[in-house]
């Protein structure tokens, strides 16, 4: 086998796991990187958190999981570091859409940081439902960082089991 | 004012380590000699007399948490216990890793060991390692 013949196999593998790579990220990530933009408030004199919040990363990570039941749609959101107050929840056309802010807790005014992984600001992610759902009786719950939703599905859309009758 | 940043490159820089991060999750069934299935997101700051960890674990059990400090090496490690584990069933979407974390640091000589704290509050875990006093800046006075 010649050089270039080697060379150019070893390009095509290359190219072969960057796409493999980058469909593996696509599936794990999906929706997941979620975009934070710090807050902006006119007219208030900028805060050491204001500062860390537009120091900090504009991307984070927001990983959900959605399981289906016979009558409840579950959405579990994995949001560290937020305030149950903090979460705005709506549902609209199909979607659960999950509004909040993240602040920062720290105020001391000294000091630097080494590594800033974790977003900081206002995010919003829409996490599509599986089925159709009453949102009036929905109920949210947040602990240990992760934000679970229970929506009961509507009436209609309860799913029924068909039994297959043996002969 | 002195909040620096350590890296200037800092939104490529935090594309590669999420990518990183989610190329460490392992899939289920995959075999791996890595150690954990998941490393939780950090941030590492230095006040004048301490230095504080925060890691975000969303869904892990305090109790779970396992942090120890050895030879210089700061270690956070832990499990994430599915809050369903019988009903695996009927899941449409799944993005949230399981499994045992682990995240090692060094720390500084001046970190003290023995005053080492750790809470958790909200999936954020708050570790604060108070430097040793005699490193501690100080003021030297001037005398006429």
């Amino acid at each position: 086998m010649s050089t270039l013949e080697q060379v150019r196999q070893g390009f095509r593998s290359l190219l072969d796991q960057v796409s493999e790579g980058w469909s593996h990220l696509r599936d794990l990530a999906g929706n997941a990187l979620t975009h934070f933009t710090p807050a902006r408030r006119t007219g208030e004199v900028e805060t050491v958190a204001d500062q860390i919040a537009q120091a900090s990363p504009r991307w984070g990570l927001l990983t959900t999981e959605v399981q289906e039941t016979d009558d409840e749609v579950i959405v579990r959101l994995e949001a560290p570091g937020m305030e149950s107050e903090d979460f705005d929840l709506s549902v609209t056309d199909g979607y659960l859409v999950v509004r909040g802010e993240k602040r920062v807790e720290d105020s001391r005014k000294e000091g630097s940081f080494y590594i800033m992984e974790c977003a900081y600001g206002q995010f919003e992610r829409a996490i599509p439902l599986p089925a159709a759902v009453d949102e009036s009786r929905a109920r949210a719950r947040y602990r240990r960082g992760v934000l679970t939703v229970t929506l009961p599905r509507q009436q209609g859309a309860r799913r029924r089991r068909i039994k297959v009758q043996a002969r | 004012m002195a909040l620096v940043r350590y890296e200037p490159w800092s939104m490529l820089d935090q594309l590669r380590r999420e990518v990183d991060r989610l190329f460490e999750t392992r899939l289920p069934g995959e075999e791996s000699a890595v150690v954990s299935d998941w490393v939780p997101a950090v941030d590492i700051k230095e006040d004048a007399d301490r230095f504080v960890i925060r890691a975000d674990v969303p869904g892990v059990d305090p109790k779970d948490i396992d942090v120890s400090m050895e030879n210089g090496v700061l270690t956070i490690k832990g499990e994430k216990e599915s809050e369903t584990k019988e009903e695996r069933e009927g899941y449409k979407r799944i993005e949230r890793s399981r499994g045992s974390f682990l995240r090692r640091f060094t720390l500084p000589e001046t970190a003290d060991p023995e005053r080492i704290e750790a809470s958790s509050r909200n999936g954020v875990l708050e570790i604060v390692i108070p430097k040793l006093a005699q490193v501690q800046p100080r003021k030297i006075e001037v005398k006429q």
